[in-house]
Formats: structure tokens, C-alpha cells, sequence
């Protein structure tokens, strides 16, 4: 159940009259993309982190206690108890595992894709991210019942989704800046990339190879740029979401990349209109 | 307007170190662990080099496919790992055993070059004969 609007104070921002700094940390909307972000986030964390903590790994005292704290904040995360609470936990425990233990032993902890993992779940206290789909809702409408009153509006400010949103802009950003050189742009670094990754040193044979390169080196760059701000711009979205998903999708198929894929398309959730995105669902519930 | 002190503390800082951190890290030579730069896949690849065998015959050079001169398995049958020269000596124990399995009086060149984070590096452009 999403309450009337009120007006004011609508995602992503009611009118240019209204103050910027208002704009951003005073808007309200619906909690359901926040809340559709902590499942999808949970469930990412744990299809690249819990295999790395099972018990039969390390039997050391420090790494049991690790593991512990990441199994018990993320299903308390994922099941949506005490859900800020939980955040807060599952997002500590993951910046102590990417920045602390990843340095120290845990080199594949901290690339990319685990890292911003780690940083959205991080971000998620910052939103209202058990407002639905959670236990903490399911307690909130039987308290609401219980004293005779209809259900709590599932709305609450979402100033957290901007910071999300913002990590993911900065990520296409930083990786566009770092791409735009001769070095990428040429397709050479993508050509000794696919190299390494399927063919060795034998210079595939087949005509086109380099340019194919060339093309697809610009056309990434291009499309970093335009995701990096175009995302934020309600009128581009319908173009761009499904374009950078099957830039997604293709990174997915053809590299290495674990859940950064997944990751950035739960995060595409942080652009959207909540209440959009409330209404969405309504229709096809 | 009545806006929470604390959470435009907490908005201000986290969105200062999301989008500012990786400018510097990627712009200001910065290096502590603790702001990330969003750097993906710029190492990968970059220590392999592209070897093209020639065998240098009347008619010209004619590129020689390693795997059929050396063994009957065709080149993706072969683990990616062992498909990578990335050295010298890994080159030029490959040009030996062809050599060998030219015969003698085989005259073997190799355009090579190698990755760095600007491209290509040429190391070699078919100068010598490997099989002397």
C-alpha cells in the first residue's frame, strides 16, 4: 500500500522551485525498490561470499566468528528483521572482509565487483530498505491491525537510492575515464584481452578481428559516458536501462566478471521513480 | 525548510566519498585501499604477446598454424593457459620444435608483439631465421 502523495516532496524531485539540498535528502517515495535492492543485493553477497566462508574452509577462531557475523546479518538482511539493523551489521561485517581481511589474505575480496558489493549493502541503512517485503513489515501491518487501524503506508525518504545510484554512476564514470586512452580506444587492450581469456597468442584469423576491436573499444567507452549521467534523466532511461543491461549482459557472457553484472543491474533499481516502481508491481499483482 | 541535521551530515559525506574518492585514487595518485578506483580489467591480457609463425618459402611467407605443424589436436583443444607466450625462451622452444618438425633448411620467422596498458609493442618483425 503506497499513502497518497503528498505532493511535496516526490521523487526525484518536485519542481525546480524547490531547494536542491530539499531535493535531495528530504524526498519520500515508495519503499519497495529499496526493498527489492536489499533481496537482490542479499542473495548477490551470498552467491559470491558464503561459499568462501563455510566452516570446512578455515576452522581458525577469527574466520568461524567472520563467517558467523556474515551469515547471521545477511539472513537477517535478506529476511527484512530489524532491517536498517541488519544493514548496518551485513554492510560492517562486508567492509571488514573486502577492506580488512581482503588485503591481508583474501586477495579476490578485494576486486571490483566485491567491493561495490560490499559498498551498496553498505549504502542500504541509508534507505528504507525494510519498509516492504520484510519481516519488519509483516510486524508493522499485524501491529496495525491489532489496534484497528488500516496498514502503514509503505513510504518513507529515499535519499538512500541517490547514494546508490551515485555509486553506480561513479562506476561507470571512473571505468570510462580509465578506458579513455589510445591504449583502449585503438581496441588493443580489448584484443590482447580476448586473447588472454580465449585464444592465447595466436592472432585470430578471421577478417574484421581488429576492427570489431576498435568498434566495440569506442562504442563501451561512449556508453559508460552516457550511462554515467544519462541514467539520471527520466526521458533517456527507457533507452539506456535496456542498452546498459545488454552491455551487462554481454560482459556476463563473455568475461569473467562474477556478479558485477548482477550487481549493476540491481542497482539500475536506484534510477527509477519508487513510486514508479510501486505501481509497476501493483499492475501486475 | 527542517532538514534532519544528521542525515545531510551522513548524505554529504558518503556522496563526497562515493564520487570524489575515485578521482583520487584515478586522478590524484592517491593510494590508500580504503577509496576504491573503479579500474576494471586493465592488467588482464597485457602481459601476453601476439607470435605469428612464418615459414619463409620462394613464393613468400605462408602463416603456419602451430598446432597443425606441431600436433594433430587443433588449437581449442589445448588449455588457454598453454596457448600463452609470454616470454622469450616460451617462444623460441615453440620455434625449435618447429623447426624441427619443418626439416632442415627451413627457414622459420616470427612477427611478435606484446600488451601494454598503451597496446601493442612490436619485438619483432620477421629479421631472422629461427631454424639456424
Amino acid at each position: 500500500m503506497r499513502a497518497a502523495d503528498p505532493g511535496s516532496r516526490r521523487w526525484p524531485a518536485f519542481g525546480p522551485e524547490a531547494p536542491l539540498i530539499e531535493r535531495l535528502v528530504l524526498a519520500e517515495g515508495s519503499t519497495r525498490s529499496a526493498a527489492l535492492l536489499r533481496i537482490g543485493l542479499t542473495l548477490l553477497v551470498w552467491s559470491r561470499f558464503a561459499g568462501d566462508l563455510l566452516p570446512v574452509r578455515n576452522l581458525d577462531p577469527a574466520w568461524l566468528a567472520l563467517g558467523a557475523s556474515f551469515y547471521l546479518s545477511t539472513t537477517a538482511l535478506l529476511l527484512g528483521v530489524f532491517s536498517r539493523v541488519s544493514a548496518v551489521w551485513a554492510g560492517g561485517t562486508l567492509l571488514v572482509m573486502v577492506f580488512g581481511v581482503g588485503p591481508a589474505a583474501m586477495e579476490p575480496w578485494t576486486h571490483h565487483h566485491t567491493t561495490l558489493l560490499a559498498l551498496a549493502v553498505a549504502m542500504l541503512p541509508a534507505t528504507p530498505c525494510g519498509g516492504s517485503y520484510s519481516v519488519d513489515r509483516w510486524w508493522a501491518v499485524t501491529r496495525a491491525a491489532r489496534a484497528g487501524a488500516p496498514p502503514p503506508a509503505e513510504r518513507a525518504p529515499v535519499w538512500g537510492l541517490l547514494l546508490l545510484g551515485m555509486l553506480t554512476s561513479t562506476v561507470y564514470l571512473w571505468s570510462a575515464v580509465d578506458k579513455t586512452t589510445w591504449g583502449f580506444l585503438s581496441g588493443h587492450r580489448l584484443q590482447t584481452l580476448f586473447m588472454h581469456l580465449y585464444v592465447g597468442s595466436d592472432y585470430p584469423t578471421f577478417t574484421g578481428f581488429a576492427a570489431l576491436c576498435g568498434v566495440a573499444a569506442v562504442l563501451t567507452v561512449v556508453l559508460e559516458y552516457l550511462l554515467a549521467f544519462g541514467l539520471w534523466v527520466r526521458r533517456l532511461q527507457p533507452a539506456l536501462i535496456p542498452a546498459g543491461l545488454l552491455l551487462h549482459a554481454i560482459f556476463y557472457w563473455a568475461l569473467p566478471v562474477s556478479t558485477f553484472s548482477l550487481t549493476m543491474a540491481v542497482l539500475y533499481l536506484a534510477y527509477l521513480d519508487p513510486d514508479a516502481v510501486h505501481d509497476a508491481i501493483d499492475r501486475i499483482s | 525548510m527542517d532538514v534532519p541535521l544528521p542525515r545531510l551530515i551522513v548524505f554529504v559525506v558518503l556522496a563526497t566519498y562515493i564520487t570524489l574518492g575515485p578521482a583520487w585514487r584515478q586522478l590524484a595518485g592517491g593510494t590508500t585501499p580504503f577509496v576504491r578506483q573503479w579500474v576494471m580489467y586493465r592488467s588482464w591480457g597485457t602481459t601476453g604477446c601476439d607470435v605469428r609463425f612464418y615459414q619463409r618459402t620462394e613464393e613468400g611467407d605462408v602463416r603456419l598454424d602451430r598446432y597443425a605443424v606441431l600436433d594433430r589436436e587443433p588449437w581449442y583443444a589445448h588449455p588457454v593457459e598453454s596457448r600463452r607466450l609470454t616470454s622469450r625462451a616460451e617462444v623460441l622452444e615453440v620455434a625449435r620444435r618447429l623447426c624441427d618438425a619443418l626439416g632442415r633448411g627451413a627457414d622459420l620467422r616470427i612477427d611478435a608483439r606484446c600488451g601494454s596498458d598503451d597496446g601493442w609493442v612490436q619485438h619483432a618483425t620477421r629479421e631472422n631465421n629461427l631454424c639456424r
